[in-house]
Formats: C-alpha cells, sequence, structure tokens
C-alpha cells in the first residue's frame, strides 16, 4: 500500500480520480448553473466569465453539465463493475471449487459470452428493454465478469492443491470455509487489478451508449450525450466536443494507470 | 600453460536493496588440458563466475573488476566482435537446464548448423554433415532424425547430449560446464559423465568444470577451487582437497558427502 | 496438429449452441405485454407489431418447440424480414458485410503492422525515450473513447483540412470515375474510419507485443544463443522474436469482437453502409428480426474468427505442429 503512495503515476491517478469524485459527491456546490436550466438566449456561447466552458444547444451550461455528468459516469462505473465482480466471484469460485463437469460447463459459458461482441449485447439488450441507468449498469455488469471469474478460478485451483488446506481439513474445518478464509487475501490483489481496469471500460462503454442515443436519455446530463450535441455542431462549437472528451479521456486514463501500476505492484519482482 | 586466468573478478547485482557481491575477488588459473573444478553451495557465485568469463551475466549485474585473461587476452575489455567470435567457439559453455536452453520454435539441426555458420561460413551442408556428425559423437540414436526433430521431441539426457555437441562442434579450446547433469536423473548423470570422459580423452580441450557435488568433482577435476559467498576459500590438487582439506568450511563441505565418496 | 484443430473444433460446437441459446433468450427479452409503459424511446408495442414477433418466433408455442424452430433457422441464417421494409433480414445482412469486413480486416493489417513494431522496440530498447513515449501513446490509445476521436479527426481532417470526405464510402460522383479513380475514392472515404478503429488496438497490441518480447529475451534459451556466438541482431530478431509472436496470434482472437463492436459507432458516425449501421438503425427502429440477425451474426462472425487464429496458432507453433516424445 504504501508503495502505492511513492509511484508518482499512480499518485497522479489517485488525485485526479479524487478531483471527480468530488464533482460527484459535492456537484451541487460546485457547479454553477443547474444543468438542465434551458437559457434560450445563450444558447452556444464559447467559453467565457459566465460559462466557463460554454454552452449548448439548449443554452445550458457546460460545465455544470460535467461535474453532474461525473455522478453517472462514476456510479456506472463502479456499479457495473461491482455487479461484474460479484457475478464473477461466485462463478469462478463454483467453477474451481467443484471442478468437473460443472467447472467444464461454467467455463463453456465463459467463452461463449467472449464471443459475443459485447457492445452488439449491451445495445441490443438495452434496445430490448429500456435505457434506464440501472439497466445500463445491469448489463456492462453482466458481460463483463468473464476475467474475473477466471481469476477466482483459478485461485480455488492452486488453493485446493494447497497443503495448508488439507491440513485444515484435518483439523475439522469445512472445505468452503477455509477456502474461502485463504482466497480473499490472495484473489484481492488481481481482482481489484481488475476491477480499477473495469471502472475505466465501463465508463467508455456507457459513454459510447450516451453518446449514440442509447444510455442516459438527456436531460440527464452524461458525459457521453454531452458529446452527442457535440456530433451536429462540429465545425461549430468546438467547446461542445473537446471538454467533455477531454473529461472522459482524463478519468478513464487515471483508472487505466491507477490499475496498472497496482499490477505491476503485485507482481513478484524478477529476481535479479 | 595456462590457458584461462581469472584475477580478481567481480561481479555485482544490484538491487534497490544495495549491492550484492555475488563474485567478490576470485582468482584462480587453468592449466591447458586440465579439468578445473569450482564447487560451492547454491549462491556461492560460482555459476556467476563462469557467466563473466563470457560476459553473458544477466541484466541487473554488471563486471565491476578484474581480468579474465584467456590465452593472455582480457575478455572483460575486449570488443564485442571480439567476444563473439569466441563464443561458441573458443570458449563455449553448457548450461544447467538442458529442458530450457534450446528454442522451442527451431529445430535442433538448425540451432546446430547455426552455431557453426556464425563461426565459419562453410555452407549449410557442410555445417549440417559437422552437426551430424557431432550427434554421433555423443551417442544420440539416429543422427539424422534428431537433427530435424524440434527440442521437445527428445529426452532431457538427449537435450543435454545436444548442448554438449554444440559446444564441442568449433573444436572449442576450453568448454565451461555448469552443474551439466544436476537437472538430470541420477541414471542419466552417469552416461553424461561418461561421455564427458570420452571427449576429454578424444579431443584437445580444457574444462571448467562447476558443481555443488563433491563426488562428481572429485571423478572429473585435476583440480578444484572451493568458493564459499562470492570468494575462493581453497585451491589444490583434487585428491589433496578431499583427503586433507585444510579450511573448516571446505571441511564442512566433505562432511556431507564423505559417506558417498 | 490435425488433433489439436479437432479437439478445438469439438470445443467450438457447444460454444455455437451457447450463441443460439443466449440469443434465443434475449429475443425473449423484448417487451410484448400491452401494459408496458410509454417512453419516447419504447413505443407501446402495438398489436400489430406483437403479432408479427409471435409469428416471427412464435411466442405462443411451448419453449422448447420456439427453441427448436429458432435453431433451425438459425443454422440457415433465416432471420425472418425486417420490420422496416419487409426484406429478408438475411439479405439485408449480406449486404452490408462486406463493407464492415473490408474495414475491419484493414483495421487488423494496421494494428498488427504498426502495434507489433512498436513493441518490439520498446522491449528491445527498454527504458529508452522510444520506449516512454510508446507507453504513453499506448495509455492514451486505450483510454481514448472511439467516438469522440472520430468526431475530432473528422473536424480536423474534413472541416477544418478539406482533406478527406466526411462520410459514406463513396463520393457523389463516384459512377464518373475511372476504376483506379473509384479504388482511391473509397480508400479516401475509409482512411478515417480504418485509423480510429485500429487506434485502440494498436495501442494494445504494442503493450502486449513489449511484454511478450521482455518475457523471451529473459528466456534461457537467449542466453544460448549468445553463448554461441550469434550476434545481436540474430538474437533478438530471429530467436526471440519468433517465440515472441505466438502469443499475439491468438490476440487476434480476442480482438475480432472489440472490432465488430467498435464497429457501431464509427459506421454512425461516418454513415458509413455497415453491418453495424445496420445493428444501429435497426435498435433506433425496434427492428427485432434484424437487431436478432446482426447479433446471431456478429457472434458467428467471432467464432470463426477465433477457429482461425486456433488454427494458426497450431500451425506456428512447433510444440502443438509436431506431436510429442517419441
Amino acid at each position: 500500500m504504501k508503495r502505492l503512495f511513492k509511484d508518482k503515476i499512480a499518485l497522479a491517478s489517485l488525485c485526479f480520480i479524487a478531483v471527480i469524485l468530488a464533482f460527484a459527491l459535492f456537484a451541487p456546490l460546485i457547479a454553477t448553473y443547474n444543468p438542465t436550466s434551458i437559457d434560450v438566449r445563450s444558447v452556444l456561447s464559447p467559453p467565457s466569465h459566465h460559462h466557463i466552458l460554454g454552452t449548448d444547444t439548449l443554452g445550458r451550461d457546460i460545465f455544470s453539465r460535467i461535474v453532474y455528468g461525473s455522478r453517472i459516469s462514476l456510479s456506472i462505473g463502479f456499479i457495473a463493475v461491482g455487479i461484474a465482480v460479484l457475478i464473477g466471484i461466485f462463478f469462478g469460485s463454483v467453477a474451481g471449487y467443484y471442478g468437473g463437469k460443472i467447472d467444464s460447463m461454467i467455463m463453456r459459458l465463459v467463452d461463449i459470452m467472449l464471443c459475443f461482441p459485447t457492445f452488439f449485447l449491451i445495445l441490443a439488450v438495452i434496445a430490448l428493454l429500456e435505457p434506464s441507468i440501472f439497466n445500463i449498469m445491469a448489463v456492462i455488469g453482466m458481460t463483463s465478469w468473464m476475467g474475473v471469474a477466471r481469476l477466482i478460478r483459478a485461485e480455488v485451483l492452486t488453493l485446493k492443491e494447497r497443503d495448508y488446506v488439507s491440513a485444515s481439513r484435518v483439523m475439522g474445518g469445512s472445505d468452503a470455509w477455509i477456502i474461502w478464509k485463504h482466497l480473499i487475501p490472495n484473489a484481492i490483489g488481481p481482482v481489484m487489478v481488475n476491477a480499477t481496469l473495469g471502472v475505466g471500460g465501463a465508463i467508455l462503454v456507457e459513454s459510447a451508449l450516451s453518446f449514440l442515443g442509447i444510455g442516459v436519455q438527456p436531460p440527464t446530463p452524461s458525459w457521453g450525450n454531452i458529446l452527442m450535441d457535440g456530433k451536429s455542431t462540429l465545425g461549430v462549437a468546438w467547446w461542445l466536443t473537446i471538454f467533455p472528451g477531454i473529461f472522459i479521456l482524463l478519468t478513464v486514463l487515471a483508472y487505466n494507470l491507477l490499475g496498472d501500476r497496482l499490477r505491476d505492484m503485485l507482481e513478484p519482482r524478477i529476481k535479479g | 600453460m595456462k590457458i584461462l586466468q581469472v584475477d580478481d573478478l567481480r561481479t555485482y547485482f544490484f538491487t534497490s536493496h544495495g549491492a550484492v557481491k555475488a563474485v567478490d575477488g576470485v582468482n584462480f588459473d587453468i592449466e591447458k588440458r586440465e579439468v578445473f573444478g569450482l564447487v560451492g553451495e547454491s549462491g556461492s557465485g560460482k555459476t556467476l563466475t563462469a557467466l563473466s568469463i563470457l560476459r553473458l551475466i544477466p541484466e541487473s549485474a554488471r563486471l565491476e573488476s578484474g581480468k579474465v585473461l584467456f590465452n593472455g587476452e582480457d575478455m572483460i575489455t575486449a570488443d564485442n566482435d571480439r567476444l563473439r567470435s569466441i563464443r561458441g567457439a573458443k570458449i563455449s559453455i553448457v548450461f544447467q537446464e538442458p529442458s530450457t536452453a534450446l528454442n522451442p520454435v527451431f529445430t535442433i539441426g538448425y540451432q546446430m548448423t547455426e552455431a557453426v555458420l556464425a563461426h565459419r561460413p562453410i555452407g549449410k551442408k557442410k555445417a549440417r554433415d559437422i552437426a551430424i556428425n557431432y550427434l554421433g559423437k555423443v551417442h544420440i540414436p539416429q543422427p539424422e532424425k534428431v537433427f530435424g526433430d524440434y527440442p521437445h521431441q527428445i529426452s532431457g539426457g538427449a537435450k543435454q547430449r545436444v548442448m554438449i555437441a554444440m559446444a564441442l562442434m568449433n573444436s572449442p579450446e576450453l568448454v565451461i560446464l555448469d552443474e551439466p547433469t544436476t537437472a538430470l536423473d541420477v541414471t542419466i548423470q552417469a552416461g553424461i559423465l561418461d561421455l564427458l570422459d570420452e571427449i576429454l580423452e578424444k579431443e584437445k580441450v580444457s574444462m571448467l568444470f562447476i558443481s555443488h557435488d563433491f563426488g562428481i568433482i572429485s571423478r572429473m577435476c585435476d583440480r578444484v577451487a572451493v568458493m564459499r559467498k562470492g570468494r575462493i576459500v581453497e585451491e589444490g590438487q583434487t585428491d589433496r582437497i578431499i583427503n586433507s582439506p585444510r579450511e573448516p568450511y571446505t571441511m564442512s563441505l566433505l562432511e556431507s558427502v564423505k559417506a558417498l565418496l | 496438429m490435425i488433433r489439436y484443430i479437432a479437439k478445438r473444433l469439438a470445443g467450438f460446437v457447444p460454444v455455437f449452441f451457447g450463441i443460439t441459446l443466449i440469443s434465443f433468450f434475449v429475443i425473449h427479452l423484448a417487451p410484448g405485454k400491452p401494459t408496458d409503459i410509454q417512453t419516447s424511446l419504447n413505443p407501446k408495442v402495438s398489436y400489430e407489431a406483437r403479432m408479427r414477433l409471435e409469428r416471427l418466433y412464435g411466442l405462443d408455442k411451448p419453449l422448447h418447440v420456439q427453441y427448436f424452430d429458432w435453431l433451425r433457422r438459425f443454422v440457415v441464417f433465416d432471420f425472418g424480414r425486417s420490420y422496416v421494409d419487409d426484406r429478408p433480414v438475411r439479405a439485408k445482412i449480406a449486404e452490408r458485410i462486406p463493407i464492415t469486413l473490408l474495414i475491419n480486416i484493414l483495421s487488423l493489417i494496421l494494428i498488427f503492422a504498426i502495434g507489433i513494431p512498436l513493441g518490439i522496440i520498446s522491449a528491445v530498447r527498454r527504458g529508452s525515450f522510444m520506449d516512454r513515449l510508446t507507453t504513453v501513446f499506448s495509455f492514451i490509445g486505450f483510454s481514448t473513447p472511439e467516438f469522440w476521436l472520430a468526431l475530432l479527426l473528422m473536424s480536423f481532417f474534413s472541416i477544418t483540412l478539406n482533406w478527406l470526405p466526411i462520410s459514406g464510402i463513396k463520393s457523389l460522383d463516384f459512377e464518373y470515375f475511372s476504376a483506379a479513380g473509384k479504388v482511391l475514392d473509397v480508400a479516401k472515404h475509409l482512411v478515417l474510419p480504418v485509423c480510429i478503429s485500429a487506434f485502440g488496438g494498436i495501442a494494445g497490441i504494442s503493450r502486449y507485443m513489449r511484454s511478450s518480447m521482455v518475457g523471451v529475451i529473459h528466456q534461457d534459451y537467449i542466453r544460448t544463443a549468445r553463448a554461441k556466438g550469434l550476434n545481436e541482431r540474430q538474437v533478438i530478431y530471429k530467436h526471440a522474436l519468433k517465440n515472441a509472436l505466438l502469443p499475439v496470434i491468438t490476440i487476434i482472437g480476442l480482438a475480432i469482437p472489440g472490432l465488430i463492436g467498435g464497429s457501431v459507432i464509427f459506421e454512425s458516425i461516418f454513415a458509413i453502409p455497415g453491418m453495424g449501421r445496420l445493428f444501429y438503425e435497426s435498435v433506433m427502429a425496434r427492428d427485432y428480426a434484424t437487431i436478432m440477425g446482426v447479433l446471431s451474426i456478429g457472434a458467428m462472425l467471432t467464432l470463426l474468427g477465433n477457429l482461425l487464429a486456433d488454427i494458426a496458432y497450431s500451425y506456428a507453433d512447433p510444440r502443438i505442429r509436431v506431436s510429442g516424445e517419441r
């Protein structure tokens, strides 16, 4: 843990994430305007004193929309990944623990899920249901659990072989409890890495969905749907395109860098 | 006539915890046609000493100081081209772990002819003949077939014989063997040692033989040096060392093998 | 090798069934209750639409009968008729696939042509300026939202500089071009989509290649190669590279669903008449028949891609191509 703070890049990423988190938590205090209030007089005005990042096609302040949008992006990111991790832990531990046919079936399921172009699947499901925030979280979660499942399964399999499992068994502990107890400290590292990278991925997916109009619906601001306007105003209002995009890029970058650094730290040093 | 003179060799590892003096002032000589042994426990620095001679040390290590004179020429300061012309030709080395020493995606024949052609541009066909010839010398059955095989198709003992063949193909003056039998089955070990005896009789090579096993050392080596923590503790004729060791460390090493000698 | 391929093929059969099952499951998510809440994007499914769905998927029949019907039709790619224009879905997809495939293949070529050398250079010159630069680009590469990049590039190249066309795959006066002119025209239209599609992939592959190379360089057989007296170029570009490239082949398999899925975005932005755009249009129009068709075909394409990658790998790795110890 300490080493994480010594690493400059990880530190920078954490700081940035903290800022965005602050945006999300304290949105009403930080935003300068109500994100949904329409002001026909200042439609499509460039960045200025009044509107730090400009306004959109309905005169809404972009900075405020981005600040409120962070709530959506972050919560979807966290919850979708949370769902994915839970599903992954479930399938992975069942597969590893029971082995045999159940294991094959679950791994087969993983292979199948990996065959679907994820984005297609998500689009299809959202289209068939309605694009509510919960649906989006759920679907992203249900299509990204495979990595975690494999990790957990591998850990459980390794643990099953370990001597201390048989030792505990001799002393009377139940199998499942032992594995669980040893699983958590060992698996938590790689799962954290996976989850961190996953948040970045979820944010990208959500913004893509919102951009296409199938994600978060206006007037609720999401970084993706602010960009939706960007498309139609391409040559005219550069601020509509540049700013939300930069926020997405930096946030996802922060998560990716953090995840990568975490992964490096977990890797045992190659002995010189 | 000394073929190799190692003079105050120091090779250090640089880790985040500071410098590790793995080879810390090592001195020894090897005479022509002599089998010189380097014995010690794991971590004593014997492998690294051998690697230092050919400058094959890992990235995290550095040749700190010292001289390695091969026929009077310092290997430490030799330029890269000169070094390359010596590696595999004048000085060759057989590593400890045969299963990982060969590249899995090239055939054995390819890797052998490569070793020949790197030093003598005599054309593929002649190189192939030499390779097959040496495969025969190391008693590999069906050498033509093995020539076209991939490493995973032959056994560990066979792989080590291939490594020995590769080490001899260019008629080197000095062959370094780093624990050549440690990774092999006991039954296979004897076969390899017999092969090495045979080679010593037929070819005119000097050998630097590294092992942690005094039993093997006593069988193979004329003289031996005992290494501990990067330094040579005692040195002399093998018989003398084994029968009347002077240093306490040597004595304790011998103790553990007494029953087998 | 044959045995390996046969085993993998056998493994694909259950995956195929799994795909059909999951698609089947997805169909049943389609809202059908007349009491559905009406939102601006989810119009109350009219009685007529419901009837069409039922006719198409036989929703009133028992589930296992439905599944077998679905399976039977899946195998011949009969996905019914589009709600939008009543043309067979199969035909609509067929006319869109070539373009999507073309873009994706070009994209893959670009990914490998640029990504692999970048990864190699990074590995060989670890810690150098080049390495760090590449790493920075890689991270930015896979953190950038593709659609944003598309918008930026479009605005820069098409609007500001006017070098490349904004949309479509042919200009209006396409018919009047010579054969070479036609090729050039299509090429101009494809530059941006292919580049954008490849962007993330290049980032990923170069990182992967780098770590593969670094892993290989530390192997014993590389030390042996040096000990034999080979020069650095032979050691790196023959011995190390060949081993490092092997796992990269399997990555193709993993990259394909990403490429196919991503095509939705840039095909929509660039108004390219491909499969991805067809999917998007059907989603917006709630054309369930086409949605299911494209989803299933997409999955099958991925399966095919994985199979090809597997075969390629089994050929390339001698440990699989030639069977083990005699």
